[in-house]
């Protein structure tokens, strides 16, 4: 068949043709658009919400926090305190008891202590004046020390006849460490 | 209007509603993604309060459980104050009892104005009260002295005991120096 038409019309033909189908498309663009703007506005609502409601929720622990540690944290902290101070006390306590009773275990008869000053330093030597009856009970004395589990070693510094007819000496003592309190 | 025109129109028209669809999800899905991190981090910093009620929680029962019931013995070992006629009394009593008798007590001359804390020096953690006495008895008597005093009720400490026997005929003498534990 032959279209006679001018080409003019037939033109505006074509382009009625393409609008229905641009039209169409118009038409899908739109609705995904407005879906798609749909499902974002509804995450960002829902999102927002949760936000809020998170903020709400750390405010209250927050002042939950804030009000345990005003009430308790102090006491806590003044009682730890105590416990620390007397872990420090216990740790430097001396017991000189113990000590005593220990060197008294090992002095032999005929031996009696005059005088020795204990301190609780295993790093200074203890310095024991004692009179004994015989010579060899000085040196059973000095012998009798270092059998002490408490001491390392034992030096006679001086043995000296006394008017009495016994005798003075002195015995420095070294502790093991730990062991002079 | 002609087709032709309607057409280059709803061109346009898609043209635009594309242009702005695309920006419309680029802006969306980018405020999406920083809300949603603001939201975990809010939630990572909640999760992280409710950790820490627990554990104050936890921390507070225990204390009530534990150390509430023995306050008063740390308070009596480790007083908040010197309470310094009630340790005298304590030595002069124990002393007694053992058969050994005091000859004399001195402690440091008071820095200041005397307070709840003066004569006191600081020792670690803690205040000490130091306390000079002279005994005289037996050793045996020294040792059950020396070990009720090591268990007294308040926290103290023998730092110096010197033994010593200037006459043969007479009781030994012993030199002691005491501290006396305070935590203000």
């Amino acid at each position: 068949m032959i279209n006679l038409m001018p080409p003019a019309l037939k033109e505006q033909i074509r382009y009625a043709k393409l609008n229905r189908l641009v039209l169409r498309y118009v038409k899908v663009t739109v609705l995904v658009v407005v879906v798609l703007g749909g499902i974002f506005g509804w995450a960002l609502w829902q999102v927002g919400i949760n936000e809020s409601n998170a903020d709400k929720d750390l405010a209250d622990k927050q002042a939950q926090i804030s009000k345990l540690t005003a009430s308790f944290v102090p006491q806590a902290k003044q009682a730890s305190d105590r416990l620390a101070a007397i872990r420090y006390v216990q740790d430097t306590q001396t017991h000189f008891s113990k000590l005593i009773d220990d060197i008294a275990k090992v002095v032999p008869q005929g031996v009696s202590i005059d005088s020795m000053t204990l301190n609780g330093d295993d790093k200074t030597p203890l310095r024991i004046n004692i009179t004994a009856q015989k010579y060899a009970d000085a040196l059973n004395f000095r012998n009798a020390m270092t059998t002490s589990p408490r001491v390392a070693a034992a030096d006679l510094e001086s043995i000296t006849g006394n008017a009495a007819g016994g005798f003075q000496a002195v015995v420095v003592v070294g502790f093991k460490a730990g062991q002079a309190k | 209007m002609n087709p032709k025109t309607f057409f280059f129109m709803l061109i346009g028209v898609l043209a635009v509603t594309l242009a702005a669809g695309g920006g419309g999800y680029y802006y969306a899905l980018k405020r999406l993604n920083t809300q949603s991190t603001e939201l975990a981090t809010k939630l990572a910093a909640t999760k992280a309060a409710t950790d820490q009620i627990d554990t104050l929680n936890r921390t507070k029962l225990q204390y009530q459980k534990t150390i509430v019931p023995i306050l008063s013995a740390i308070d009596e070992a480790l007083p908040h104050d010197k309470k310094q006629t009630e340790i005298l009394a304590q030595l002069q009593s124990i002393a007694g009892s053992e058969g050994l008798a005091i000859s004399s007590v001195s402690m440091p001359s008071a820095a200041g104005v005397p307070s709840l804390t003066s004569q006191t020096i600081k020792t670690g953690a803690v205040l000490a009260l130091p306390i000079n006495f002279q005994l005289s008895g037996s050793y045996a008597q020294l040792q059950n002295f020396l070990m009720r005093v090591e268990s007294l009720n308040r926290f103290t400490n023998v730092t110096n005991l010197a033994i010593s026997r200037p006459d043969k005929n007479k009781p030994i003498v012993y030199s002691i120096s005491l501290n006396a534990y305070i935590k203000p």
